[in-house]
């Protein structure tokens, strides 16, 4: 009875869209969802709200031999000890690439204008950041001339953001409303040569 | 979601490894009850549970987004009830798709986000993808719900009676019905050989 039915799900149904096959099957996990999940779940008292008492003992049994390590490493390390520099803030580049759906579907201006209060938001908060609207034209240089098109995914903008490593700059990038409105964001790290 | 089924052999023992590292994660979880946990289990799951979101939905991302959340919300506050000989991810699943019908429900008959676009970066071809998504969003509720979860995620129909709380000779006929509207449009649609909004370059 079901055997030609579960057929169709070896591909061999008549009347099957195979189309259908070809069709992505994940999307980028968007940091800011898992972090306001997270966030709720802590506030509704769902995660365990403290270790057990043996792992307590462990981790005190731990921390002591550490905090020991630590003096005797200080203690030998003498006076070539340091305290660590402030962690070093690297520079990464957001680039918005959108594609030429995502231009049909969106007003330029109210994009603008979100992007905008988002990055003074960004900034608010005590992270560096600043950023550049593109023009729709795209110029492409090559060795034998310069082509110039709007092919279908383009970068339309781009922020400069400083930030301590790239979770950090993911995790702001991941704020950004270009990615809620299904834009795409490319976060590299700029190579000081 | 199931991977097992499309892409033929070689995602079968794909999958077999995926949902034994699923019920690890899943047990680490319901043992510690901790952040971390929660956090791989989520990580795991969502990527594959949003798109499917986004496409039940039909609607903006950002609906798409409320719904998992909820979906998330739901099954960490009920997994003490959830019956471990039956997969997760089905089980989540099946919660996710009740989560979507209550934001379109809220959101009334009128699908809002029309137009928007789904990332595809691995696509044979942008356009047909684009089309299928589009198309898709116009198919009745119950059609697209079948659709899916049998052609695109797929479940066989005995699980998409249980997730959809049909009969399974239900499900086979909307499907049926499902494909035979999808193929009817997409026939019909023929992809435009200037994209609007293209500029015009001389």
């Amino acid at each position: 009875m079901n055997s030609e039915f579960e057929d169709s799900q070896l591909g061999g149904s008549a009347d099957e869209i195979p189309e259908l096959r070809s069709l992505a099957r994940e999307m980028p996990l968007p940091f800011h969802l898992e972090n306001a999940t997270v966030a709720e779940l802590r506030r509704r008292g769902l995660f365990a709200s403290k270790p057990g008492v043996r792992r307590q003992v462990l981790r005190a049994v731990l921390s002591a031999a550490a905090a020991l390590l630590l003096v005797l490493g200080g203690f030998f390390s003498g006076i070539h000890f340091r305290p660590q520099a402030r962690a070093e803030k690297s520079t990464f580049v957001l680039l918005l690439r959108e594609s030429s759906a995502f231009r049909n579907a969106h007003q330029e201006d109210s994009l603008v204008q979100e992007y905008k209060a988002w990055a003074r938001e960004v900034t608010s908060s005590g992270i560096a950041i600043r950023g550049e609207k593109l023009t729709d034209d795209v110029h492409l240089l090559h060795l034998s001339q310069s082509e110039s098109q709007a092919d279908s995914e383009t970068v339309a903008g781009f922020f400069l953001v400083d930030a301590s490593d790239l979770q950090q700059a993911l995790q702001i990038a991941s704020g950004c409303p270009h990615v809620r409105h299904g834009g795409t964001i490319e976060v590299r790290k700029i190579d000081p040569v | 979601m199931k991977w097992q089924g499309h892409e033929g052999k070689l995602n079968i023992s794909e999958s077999e490894n995926r949902e034994k590292e699923d019920k690890g994660l899943l047990r680490r979880f319901l043992k510690n009850r901790d952040e971390a946990s929660f956090r791989a289990l989520y990580r795991s799951h969502t990527p594959a549970l949003l798109l499917f979101a986004v496409r039940l939905v039909g609607g903006t991302r950002h609906e798409a987004e409320d719904a998992v959340q909820e979906a998330w919300l739901r099954a960490v506050q009920g997994v003490a009830g959830f019956r471990q000989e039956s997969n997760f991810s089905t089980w989540l699943c099946g919660i996710t798709i009740n989560c979507c019908r209550e934001v379109v429900r809220r959101r009334g008959a009128t699908p809002s986000g029309a137009g928007q676009s789904i990332q595809e970066s691995s696509m044979p071809s942008r356009e047909l993808a684009a089309t299928l998504e589009q198309l898709l969003r116009r198919l009745p509720d119950g059609y697209r719900e079948v659709l899916l979860l049998h052609d695109v995620e797929g479940y066989t129909h005995e699980e998409i009676a249980r997730l959809l709380g049909i009969s399974s000779g239900t499900s086979k006929s909307q499907l049926s019905h499902a494909r035979r509207t999808l193929r009817a449009q997409l026939e019909r649609y023929e992809v435009p050989a200037e994209v609007p909004g293209k500029k015009e370059i001389r």
